[in-house]
């Protein structure tokens, strides 16, 4: 147990938290990774289930969020009711 | 020139324009109605035909923007507010159309940059329960369902799981919904993205974690923790 804590502590001091490792895996999707973090994040994935479950996790997430605005997209209604414009009119004719 | 002479050309000139785009039944309404409320400014009949000729279009428009019915209408609506009070500083260089999607693209400028900027009340639960995923290390927390996503892959056909993902969205808050969403309403790169809501990139991918984090917990406690 005390040896297992002490390895946590010495793999985050070399490596990443669990936390900083999937804040990276985010990053890299969007920004490119300077080259220690590149490392710091190989070697964390290569060592950690979790983490390498949770870049497959995001890719899900990925998809499931390309998915769920393509289905709103297609949910999109094209026009203006004539009660919203007559609404608008209304409120113009106001001023 | 009487006023009423100048409403009933212009009532006269947006039913030609209207009836080119089948719509001219509200347009004869409005004409109706003008006279007997004895509507008397030239912007007001100005902006009432630019209601008809590109309400849709503008809605439409901001619909795509924002997938919010009322946020889409309210804009809509603030846009021809905005034209009405400007209408003596509009020339005529460029066609009303462009310049009614000025404005209306300032303001979901705006809208996008606020949602960007906003502390919701539920940020600070939100940021609690995605540190509560891991220990005093920063390290996980398991909690046993991880090996449960791979399992199914036709999950995104699945209406059930489409349902508690729609749930799980709208559980996130404001702002880490919209970064975790900029991707795929704005088409645009990460540098474009952050010019557009006015936040660093750091600041971007921080709360696309967060929320991807949040995701991950929303989705193993409702649907794979069950299936």
């Amino acid at each position: 147990m005390v040896l297992e804590s002490m390895m946590r502590r010495l793999m985050n001091l070399l490596m990443l938290s669990c936390k900083q490792a999937t804040a990276l895996i985010e990053k890299k999707k969007l920004v490119p990774l300077s080259k220690p973090e590149q490392l710091q994040l190989t070697v964390h994935t290569k060592m950690c289930k979790a983490c390498s479950t949770y870049s497959v996790q995001s890719d899900i997430m990925d998809k499931s969020l390309q998915q769920f605005w393509n289905q709103k997209k297609s949910e999109e209604k094209n026009s203006l009711s004539e009660s919203s414009k007559q609404k608008i009119i209304d409120q113009i004719k106001k001023m | 020139m009487s006023k009423n002479l100048v409403w009933t050309l212009s009532c006269n000139l947006s039913k030609i324009y209207s009836e080119n785009l089948h719509s001219n039944r509200i347009n004869h309404l409005n004409c109706a109605l003008g006279v007997s409320n004895n509507m008397n400014s030239d912007s007001q009949i100005t902006i009432s035909t630019w209601v008809n000729l590109y309400g849709d279009e503008l809605y439409s428009w901001a619909f795509h923007k924002t997938k919010k019915v009322e946020m889409a209408e309210d804009m809509v609506q603030e846009t021809f507010i905005k034209a009405f009070n400007a209408l003596a500083s509009f020339q005529e260089k460029s066609s009303p159309k462009t310049w009614l999607f000025r404005i209306l693209n300032n303001l979901i400028t705006d809208y996008y940059r606020k949602s960007a900027k906003q502390k919701t009340s539920s940020l600070d639960d939100a940021e609690e329960l995605t540190n509560g995923m891991f220990d005093s290390m920063d390290n996980w927390q398991v909690n046993g369902f991880e090996d449960f996503w791979t399992k199914d892959e036709n999950v995104f056909d699945d209406i059930d799981f489409n349902q508690v993902f729609d749930l799980c969205m709208s559980d996130l808050p404001d702002n880490w919904r919209l970064a975790v969403s900029a991707k795929y309403l704005l088409h645009k790169e990460t540098v474009e993205i952050c010019q557009e809501l006015e936040i660093t990139a750091s600041n971007y991918w921080q709360m696309v974690h967060r929320a991807k984090l949040m995701l991950k917990k929303c989705l193993e406690t409702k649907w794979f923790s069950k299936v």
